[in-house]
């Protein structure tokens, strides 16, 4: 789900860098306004490697295996640092295995980055409303499948946006359904290994999760 | 459950002596950014032979191997490769070709040469010019270009502790596999539940070590100083031969632009 170098127009890769930029400068001045936001870093900085190492998982989903994302879960952890941490992970991805593109950074950074932010939104206001451990898997549940079928919905907008005029617009719808449906499966094990994850947080650890 | 070699992935420099091995890291950095969007904005085919000249005028100046740049290629080339193999036979109006109910259109061909090239143009030049020194040092150099100091010193931690966390993960499937993880009965939907299930714990002790390690690694950030006045590191000035060759790489830069808006 990584928009590569080459496909994106120029005015259309600057306006992606303008808006992660801009994003990502809201969400460093919400981190600067806490009391010792270094202190804050660290933190940041190891669940983001291992969120990065994570992802790097095969989990088995008949007939093929794919990947997590866990952008959902990046948001509920880790609340105002989910935007720039996921731009260093998609710049590090980028540098390091060639995935993702350098024009792109921003626009990648918006496809896996908003979603998330809206995640921790869904995932605090969802503790906010209950605190029982099944509504906490249950909006652990809601924010991991929302932020990926955000972000596959992104990714394939704009993918299809800057396909050439003269492409088949039956085919393009065509892709598109082809490409949702073969996400719905991945959205449906996002939320499931998401909320595992959160009602074991609860239990073992609450101070992992973003505080409400 | 992924093997892994981080350091085997990060662009390593073989040739120290090389010219761009010797450029400021900030140099690198502009140069790479100034070529990359370039190299976007190129809409003409009849542009994709200079970027290409470019670009492996760039890689021949890098001293890094051919064969190093094409391992890379190969995992970075997935959808960029689909969409160059598919363009030329759903795009388009006008037929170059046709064999039985499939037809080679003029329009796709063109569209898939201008993603392949400026795809493998800007992935030649970012190997390049980021392969020719330490990831460490091209993040100090965000940090003076401004870049918030947030951000460089969470990207520098970051790189710092992935080989950790690959570690902890490899120890922790090991043990896992060794108290019998993998033994899933039951039908497929169940096996594939537990299968999911532990996957996820696996998930969670390794976040759950990462912050409790992030206690320790800040106590001692502190006593090294962190965050206390007078230690921010200053990068010195440019020398005359790296104002040069950002002067003619930028130069290069332009006249891509120049043209690209001259054809269009």
């Amino acid at each position: 789900m990584h928009l590569p170098d080459g496909i994106v127009p120029l005015p259309l890769a600057l306006a992606g860098y303008v808006a992660s930029g801009l994003i990502a400068w809201a969400c460093l001045r919400r981190i600067e306004r806490k009391p010792d936001p270094r202190r804050e870093l660290p933190r940041a900085a190891m669940l983001t490697a291992a969120f990065f190492i994570a992802s790097l998982i095969y989990l088995p989903l008949p007939p093929v295996s794919v990947h997590l994302v866990l952008n959902g879960l990046l948001g509920a952890v880790l609340g105002w640092f989910a935007f720039p941490a996921i731009l260093v992970g998609l710049l590090l991805q980028a540098v390091m295995f060639g995935h993702g593109g350098i024009t792109t950074l921003g626009l990648n950074g918006l496809i896996f980055g908003l979603p998330a932010l809206a995640s921790y939104a869904v995932f605090v206001l969802g503790r906010k409303l209950s605190r029982s451990p099944r509504s906490d898997a249950l909006f652990g549940f809601v924010a991991g499948a929302f932020a990926v079928a955000a972000s596959a919905l992104l990714f394939v907008l704009l993918l299809l946006w800057q396909m050439p005029a003269e492409l088949d617009s039956a085919l393009e719808q065509q892709a598109l359904r082809v490409f949702v449906i073969a996400h719905v499966p991945v959205m449906l094990l996002e939320g499931l290994v998401t909320a595992t994850l959160v009602a074991l947080f609860v239990r073992i650890d609450p101070a992992l999760l973003v505080r409400v | 459950m992924s093997r892994l070699g981080i350091q085997a992935f990060v662009p390593q420099s073989t040739g120290s002596s090389a010219v761009l091995s010797r450029r400021d890291p900030r140099v690198r950095i502009v140069l790479l950014l100034l070529h990359a969007f370039a190299f976007a904005a190129v809409s003409q085919v009849a542009l994709l032979p200079v970027l290409v000249l470019i670009a492996a005028g760039v890689y021949g100046l890098s001293g890094l191997a051919w064969g190093a740049l094409l391992r890379r290629l190969r995992v970075a080339v997935l959808l960029i490769g689909l969409l160059v193999i598919l363009l030329p036979f759903v795009s388009g109006s006008s037929v170059l070709m046709q064999v039985g109910p499939v037809a080679l259109y003029r329009e796709g061909v063109e569209a898939a040469a201008l993603i392949g090239v400026r795809f493998l143009a800007i992935f030649t030049v970012a190997n390049a010019l980021l392969g020719c020194g330490a990831l460490f040092d091209h993040l100090r150099a965000l940090r003076a270009l401004g870049v918030p100091v947030l951000m460089t010193d969470l990207a520098m931690l970051v790189v710092r502790y992935i080989e950790v966390a690959h570690h902890d993960l490899h120890q922790m499937h090991l043990a896992m596999q060794v108290r019998g993880g993998k033994g899933h009965r039951g039908g497929a939907v169940l096996s594939l539940l537990s299968r999911v299930r532990e996957h996820a714990w696996l998930i969670a002790a390794l976040l759950l070590r990462s912050h409790e390690r992030s206690e320790r690694v800040y106590s001692a950030m502190q006593a090294r100083g962190y965050g206390a006045r007078g230690l921010s590191v200053r990068m010195p000035p440019l020398n005359v031969a790296d104002l040069v060759f950002l002067m003619s790489g930028g130069a290069l830069a332009a006249l891509v632009f120049i043209l690209e808006w001259h054809t269009t």
